[in-house]
């Protein structure tokens, strides 16, 4: 299997960020063809953001109270092709086509608006998602990534609280991709939505005092979504440890005797610990 | 409500920055490792500029990190650097400088002479009073010096100061459990430091009754502290630093209950776990603790330890200060039993 970061890489959201930002620069620069659409596609998340911005601090961030029509008349539009163009089934840039059908659902790009709102979540969260991925460089620990990603998660909420709460508190589509990946494509995008879903409101809620103390909270949640509270995982890294262990058998039978007795010592105290949690009646 | 970072929206490269930190904080926490913090730190400071406060932010969880491996004079000329650089970029309120101020006034309370026990309860009560009127009294800022105030006024321990700290932090633990319930790690801390407040109470001889409270009771400070470690040791496992300093005031209520031995074991129990894992606890507390245990089974080993104690807080704190002085009390006293 490929290493963790070049999985991360290669996600469809990742190529997706990568074109919008390639035809963003070309817009830039003046190619007519591609002005039209990257302004319009800016311009619609700014649409968003203001309707945000201008809700009173106490209201339901949530809530969606526009409708498609609203947003192509903010725009400036007359009618709302330019919008589909640049959102809708078979436009060339809309992320919404490019996610599998289980993914799309599960974040619930189910309309024109929410679509939008969708594409405007993942790219407000990327710059985390590059940090991120920044600090991630060379692991393959699954629950660190996991854990991080939550973390990371929670602080782009915080940050951005009406945001992360609008819609419905709908994850980052990013985010959902990576912790499917995390994940060994064995969880059902919904249960991956509704556990980033829970990560979001809890952000924003009143009992959030840190992006740590967020993981803190949802924590248990976290190791039933990647599945850690079944022997699988732990089984594959334990069958890992054969190379390892067969290196330690060989390179002992090397030593003489008085020398084994301090590996002995170190591999004792080792499988005792372990042992000791192995034998904790925690369920019980 | 209790996260923001900034009011003015992060740029893309702070964003990025911030994110970084939080991912790299998560290893080292654990790890001690610094490596990556520290990269992402001149990274920072190259792109943004060593003032920026994601930058300080960063630096600040380096310096924590700092004060596991150095004396806590080295670790309060850094904070009180910092603090300084910090002032001069951040405004008052910029969640980052008060991170700063507090940390600072905590290694400088930690030092531990006299003069720095005064002074950490009077700048706690100033900070927690400027927090009131800036945030609220209920805000989870002002309610977080708040506890750390009762810390200052429990560790000076003058006239009055033991039944003030168990007043602060019976209403805190009140307040946090009303607030955010059982399961929030607000909560645990909470219920870990008036666990320890209340094993000092009750080994300075219930000071608790006459200020009207409840007689300090180590059987309730035994219960808060096995939640803590059952809470803890379920989330982080049981060789993780949060884990092992719940497990060592666990220790120390058994102790003051009259169960020496019990607390010897789970004393050796977490030596052995810090010393396997490479988690750093507050030099010489375990090794205090099991001293005192020793010497209440009778164990030959107490002086020993005690004398381990005391190289242990010598090494990093003060020799004025009042954690060596109640190394060198210890070693005094059994050796004084000696025949």
């Amino acid at each position: 299997m490929l290493p963790l970061g070049r999985q991360l890489d290669a996600t469809v959201v990742a190529r997706w960020v990568r074109e919008v930002r390639a035809e963003a620069k070309r817009s830039a620069v003046g190619e007519d063809r591609v002005i039209t659409t990257e302004k319009a596609r800016s311009r619609y998340y700014e649409i968003v953001l203001r309707a945000l911005d201008s809700r009173p601090p106490g209201a339901d961030h949530a809530m969606i109270d526009y409708s498609y029509e609203d947003l192509y008349r903010r725009a400036g539009h007359k009618s709302p092709s330019t919008l589909y163009f640049t959102f809708g089934r078979g436009a060339k840039h809309a992320l919404a086509d490019r996610l599998p059908d289980e993914t799309r659902r599960a974040v619930g790009a189910s309309d024109m608006v929410r679509t939008v709102v969708m594409e405007l979540k993942t790219l407000s969260h990327w710059p985390y998602r590059q940090g991120w991925l920044d600090a991630l460089a060379g692991t393959d620990d699954r629950r660190f990534a996991a854990e991080t990603l939550v973390r990371v998660l929670a602080d782009w909420a915080g940050a951005n609280p009406r945001l992360a709460a609008h819609a419905d508190y709908m994850p980052a589509a990013s985010a959902v991709e990576d912790l499917g990946v995390i994940c060994g494509r064995r969880t059902p995008a919904a249960d991956i939505t509704a556990f980033l879903a829970r990560v979001l409101t809890t952000s924003v809620g009143p009992r959030a005092t840190s992006a740590a103390d967020v993981l803190d909270l949802v924590h248990a949640r976290l190791m039933a979504v990647l599945g850690f509270d079944r022997p699988g995982y732990v089984l594959e890294i334990v069958r890992r440890l054969d190379e390892p262990i067969g290196e330690v058998g060989y390179l002992v039978s090397q030593l003489r005797p008085d020398d084994r007795a301090a590996v002995r010592a170190e591999l004792e105290a080792r499988l005792a610990a372990l042992n000791e949690v192995v034998e904790e009646e925690r369920w019980a | 409500m209790g996260m923001r970072f900034s009011d003015r929206p992060l740029s893309d490269a702070e964003a990025r920055l911030l994110a970084r930190n939080e991912t790299a904080l998560h290893r080292a926490e654990t790890t001690g490792e610094l490596c990556r913090l520290a990269a992402a730190h001149a990274a920072g400071a190259a792109e943004l500029g060593p003032g920026n406060p994601v930058v300080l932010l960063v630096e600040c969880g380096l310096e924590e990190l700092r004060g596991r491996t150095r004396t806590v004079r080295e670790s309060v000329r850094a904070w009180e650097d910092l603090l300084g650089r910090a002032g001069k970029v951040l405004a008052e309120d910029h969640p980052v400088l008060m991170s700063i101020r507090t940390q600072y006034i905590r290694h400088r309370r930690m030092r531990g002479t006299r003069a720095d026990l005064d002074h950490g309860v009077r700048a706690y009560r100033t900070e927690w009073q400027w927090r009131c009127e800036r945030f609220g009294e209920d805000h989870q800022r002002t309610r977080a010096i708040r506890a750390n105030l009762a810390l200052a006024l429990r560790d000076r321990n003058g006239e009055g100061d033991l039944p003030d700290a168990l007043r602060l932090l019976e209403d805190e633990l009140a307040h946090r459990l009303g607030r955010y319930g059982t399961g929030h790690p607000f909560t645990w801390v909470g219920q870990l430091v008036l666990a320890q407040t209340i094993l000092r109470a009750v080994e300075e001889d219930a000071a608790g009754t006459r200020a009207g409270l409840p007689a300090p009771d180590a059987e309730r400070a035994l219960r808060l502290s096995q939640t803590v470690v059952d809470v803890r040791n379920s989330r982080f496992g049981r060789a993780d630093g949060a884990t092992l300093r719940a497990h060592l005031v666990h220790a120390h209520a058994l102790l003051t209950s009259g169960r020496a031995a019990d607390a010897t074991g789970e004393l050796h129990h977490i030596r052995a776990t810090a010393r396997r894992s490479g988690v750093p606890l507050e030099p010489g507390w375990a090794e205090v603790l099991l001293a005192r245990a020793q010497s209440v089974t009778g164990d030959p080993q107490a002086s020993r330890t005690a004398r381990e104690a005391c190289r242990r807080r010598l090494d990093h704190f003060p020799v004025d200060s009042v954690q060596v002085a109640e190394a060198l009390t210890l070693l005094d006293r059994l050796g004084a039993l000696r025949p």
